[in-house]
């Protein structure tokens, strides 16, 4: 028979707070959250239970009820890092741990118990370390999931036992919300008269199943054992950093090279085994004086080359400034992906690739990887919208070609023509402060914006010019305009 | 266009590395009759230093890539022989584009080149200097999208 033992959190949010010594948590403080339009509360404080808020509670009621109530939104985000902490913490009661979120833990502490000199003692263990934490929560140790929860949640004291194969009983006598129900079947049960699990245990099963639905009466028998509901623990990422303290702080740049050699090759190493790449990679070095220095380097593709990252950081590393030395250095890889193993540089093609990332990485890592950029075409007919720039890092190349014939530099917005000799297209004008004739007219190419879009909704007029002296421009004149204006639109080779 | 014709003679990345403003209106769509634009790399930089640096890096590094450098103003004697030892040194093909003004630099060949009147796109290139002793005009015709491939293959072969 399986043993589950499930921590209930259920001041995660304040509990958060309280870690970061928050100081409005002295008085009446809540958190709060967004429900359909209105801001209710979540989590309230001890001070404010006295003053008499409730959690559920919308906002404005609450602070009529308690002025001096201090809020702070939720933080969704941090509340899963802290709770993912938690699980990783939980390792050391039990090697199978599932998470449960948004506030609790499932373990399967099936042939642990007696680590802890028994299953009270565990509970109370597992309960004395989350104090330390300064993290309250309930425990209920049970033989089902659903029993555990329930026990944890609505259980007579901090630690529930429901002895092994007693877990129905144990249950009777708790209301029916202990099983994860939705609200309105609780209501509706209690409707019916049905306010405890005990209650339900006198019913026929097929009674309640034809009244209530199946979802009732299959989590009445996974929560009493009947059905099986096992634990689906989930290994938590595994991190791959290292770090190395050394007893003596170290400036020299060769030395720094030699700590950041041995960091990359155990990090390289493991993802390595487990055919991962990163494809940014950290390195935190502390300076005995100046305190922590943070340098990041990016690669174009998953990277588990000890030698690249070396490469990468030499940069970076040369413009660390150094003045007393540093002695902990802490190396970690992120965005790590699994690395698709080709055969290395095989042809040329593959050569010519792998060249091409490396000089992105290089460039990337220096100048900034948005600065590195390649052509992406887009299903658009505006001469300026056929085309867009996207960081050559993690982008394939994948340019069409397009129907018409474009300027290669094309200016956006058009520059201003100054007409000397009117005409359609001007025989003579000025631009950029040269006299230019027309020779030869091509044109005029109508193009109609997108009239879905809020852009300039003119109709364009383009026409190729050939000038006398010899440079090839792209006049633009919007038709129907008074003053009809003339502009550079683009020039061609 | 010269850069450009030049740039494609080059079975290899093309890498444009300019300021934003030089480089900010290029046109894919119109740069496709002369180059493969998946080869292309565009790098923006924001300062002088970064732009040397990345055509340094960019001309040393393995595979031989074409780098067209857009550049602000005149490079000094000692920042071109800078980058004329890194083509050299990862042979691939260098190309400054100057604007206006012509200064001494270490560059194998100077070229003139400014598009001229015609019924086809044509413009002139006047090799102004050569170190390996040959300089000429030519004039050339882009007829149906092909160049006069001899002179290319001439630009091609020396280092800018």
């Amino acid at each position: 028979m399986p043993r589950i033992l499930s921590i209930w959190l259920p001041q995660l949010p304040l509990d958060r707070l309280t870690r970061q010594g928050d100081p409005r948590l002295s008085g009446a403080f809540a958190v709060i959250a967004e429900e359909s339009n209105a801001w209710r509360l979540t989590h309230v404080n001890d001070a404010g239970l006295k003053a008499g808020v409730r959690a559920g509670q919308a906002l404005a009621d609450a602070r009529a009820i308690c002025p001096d109530l201090l809020t702070e939104p939720s933080d969704p985000v941090r509340e899963e890092l802290l709770l993912r902490a938690l699980w990783r913490w939980a390792d050391a009661l039990s090697p199978r741990v599932s998470l449960t979120p948004p506030d609790s833990l499932l373990l399967d502490i099936t042939g642990c118990a007696h680590l802890f000199g028994g299953e009270l003692e565990m509970g109370q263990e597992a309960l004395t370390r989350l104090v330390d934490l300064q993290i309250q929560a309930q425990i209920g140790i049970a033989d089902t999931k659903g029993a555990a929860q329930a026990l944890a949640r609505f259980g007579p004291s901090d630690v529930s036992l429901a002895a092994p194969a007693q877990s129905a009983e144990a249950l009777a006598s708790l209301p029916t919300a202990a099983l994860d129900l939705p609200e309105t079947m609780i209501s509706e049960l209690a409707r019916a008269g049905l306010t405890t699990i005990g209650h339900l245990y006198q019913q026929k099963s097929a009674e309640l199943a034809r009244r209530f639905g199946l979802r009732l009466t299959q989590q009445l028998g996974a929560a009493s054992g009947l059905a099986p509901d096992p634990v689906t623990p989930k290994a938590a990422d595994p991190t791959y950093a290292a770090r190395m303290t050394l007893p003596e702080p170290i400036g020299f740049l060769e030395d720094l090279e030699q700590v950041l050699t041995r960091l990359a090759g155990q990090v390289c190493g493991r993802l390595e085994t487990d055919q991962r790449g990163a494809r940014q990679f950290q390195l935190t070095v502390r300076c005995i004086d100046t305190g922590d220095h943070h340098m990041s380097i990016g690669f174009a593709r998953p990277c588990s080359d000890p030698e690249a990252v070396l490469r990468q950081f030499s940069h970076p590393l040369s413009k660390l400034e150094i003045e007393y030395g540093a002695d902990w250095f802490r190396l970690s890889a992120q965005h790590v992906e699994p690395i698709r193993l080709k055969q290395a540089s095989f042809g040329e093609d593959a050569k010519r690739a792998d060249q091409r990332l490396i000089l992105i990485e290089t460039l990337g890592n220096r100048l900034g990887f948005d600065h590195i950029r390649i052509f992406n075409p887009r299903d658009n007919h505006v001469p300026e919208h056929e085309y867009e720039q996207v960081q050559a890092a993690g982008a394939a190349p994948a340019w069409q070609a397009t129907p018409r014939a474009r300027p290669i530099r094309l200016f956006t917005p058009p520059e201003f023509v100054q007409v000397e000799t009117p005409g359609r297209p001007p025989s003579a004008f000025k631009w950029r402060r040269l006299s230019f004739q027309t020779a030869r007219a091509n044109g005029p190419e109508r193009i109609t914006p997108r009239w879905y879009r809020e852009e300039d909704p003119r109709t364009r007029d383009y026409w190729t010019v050939q000038t006398e002296e010899g440079r090839r421009l792209w006049l633009l004149n919007y038709p129907g305009d008074e003053d009809a204006d003339w502009y550079v639109a683009g020039e061609f080779a | 266009m010269f850069a450009i014709a030049a740039a494609a003679q080059q079975a290899c990345g093309v890498l444009w590395i300019g300021l934003y403003r030089d480089i900010g209106n290029l046109c894919p769509s119109g740069l496709q009759a002369y180059l493969n634009i998946d080869d292309l790399i565009i790098v923006e930089a924001v300062s002088r230093g970064e732009l040397l640096w990345a055509a340094d890096q960019a001309l040393r590094a393995d595979g031989g890539f074409c780098v067209i450098l857009d550049v602000p103003d005149m490079l000094s004697l000692k920042e071109s022989r800078r980058l004329q030892l890194a083509a050299e040194q990862g042979g691939g093909l260098g190309l400054l584009i100057l604007r206006g003004g012509v200064s001494t630099s270490a560059a194998q060949t100077r070229w003139q080149c400014a598009p001229i009147a015609a019924d086809a796109p044509a413009w002139d290139w006047r090799c102004e200097k050569g170190k390996n002793g040959e300089a000429g005009a030519w004039r050339v015709t882009d007829q149906r999208g092909q160049n006069a491939t001899d002179t290319l293959h001439m630009a091609a072969t020396a280092p800018t």
